[in-house]
């Protein structure tokens, strides 16, 4: 249960359930999101509303794990991978919002051994 | 005949550099797009890598990996990674702050690009120092332009 989405379930947020203190592992975060650039027709030919991601963040019990500032160029459901290190247990969170107003967080949790 | 005259001051417009912002880049460095902050300086490697495709099979996902080789670093961290593709119409292609959770001064996703291009990755450290890899791509298929 620890590792289900919080809210918005169409993201994912892999962590590793179990790690030792300092080591070194990846966080991986997908969301589902067009990404539309705004750029592109319908068949009617009228323009496709441009709807892109305007926050994304994600912490670790408060600590910023990234924030991102610019995010224009990210593809269709962005894919993003970081690595981290963490001392002791605690919860990842990324949160983020589009140009539509929809906002949307998911969280895991991570086990420090010992 | 209405549009000519518009259309003559847009075309005047599309002949500025894209990176003109960065004439008073110096003044407001902190606030200034980071294509403008990138303009403003030497362009220097240091230990940043860019790690992208050389020939993209289509810009709607290209993938990169954007990397600082912490040995480079000393006692400085790295506080901003970005990417810069100029062809794009959104050159500012991406630019994420970094927090002191991450191991390694380390990116990896994908992203969109609009047109063949030498794409800029970029470091910015503590001590204000911006490192920048720039990498030819060349793609197949754009992202942002559609045959409409």
């Amino acid at each position: 249960m620890a590792n289900e989405p919080t809210l918005g379930r169409n993201a994912r947020l892999i962590v590793p359930p179990l790690v030792r203190a300092g080591e070194e592992f990846l966080v991986k975060l997908l969301i589902q999101h067009p990404m539309e650039t705004g750029f592109r027709r319908d068949v009617n030919g009228d323009v496709i509303e441009a709807n892109l991601l305007e926050s994304l963040s994600m912490d670790f019990d408060g600590q910023p794990v990234f924030i991102a500032r610019t995010m224009h160029a990210l593809t269709a459901n962005p894919f993003l991978t970081f690595v981290v290190a963490v001392k002791q247990s605690g919860t990842f969170s990324a949160r983020w919002k589009d140009a539509l107003g929809n906002a949307g967080s998911i969280s895991a949790s991570v086990r420090v051994a010992g | 005949m209405n549009a000519l005259p518009r259309r003559r001051a847009l075309q005047g417009l599309a002949t500025l550099p894209w990176w003109f912002a960065a004439l008073d880049a110096a003044a407001q460095a902190a606030v200034a797009p980071l294509d403008a902050r990138v303009k403003s300086v030497p362009a220097v490697r240091g230990g940043l890598s860019l790690d992208i495709p050389a020939l993209a099979e289509t810009g709607t996902s290209v993938p990169i990996v954007l990397f600082v080789d912490k040995s480079a670093l000393g006692s400085r961290t790295v506080t901003r990674l970005g990417v810069i593709a100029p062809e794009n119409p959104r050159p500012v292609a991406l630019e994420i702050e970094l927090g002191p959770v991450l191991a390694q001064p380390r990116l990896t996703t994908a992203i969109r690009l609009a047109a063949k291009q030498r794409v800029i990755g970029v470091a910015l450290l503590s001590d204000g120092t911006l490192w920048q890899h720039a990498v030819e791509v060349e793609l197949t298929g754009t992202a942002c332009f559609d045959g409409t």
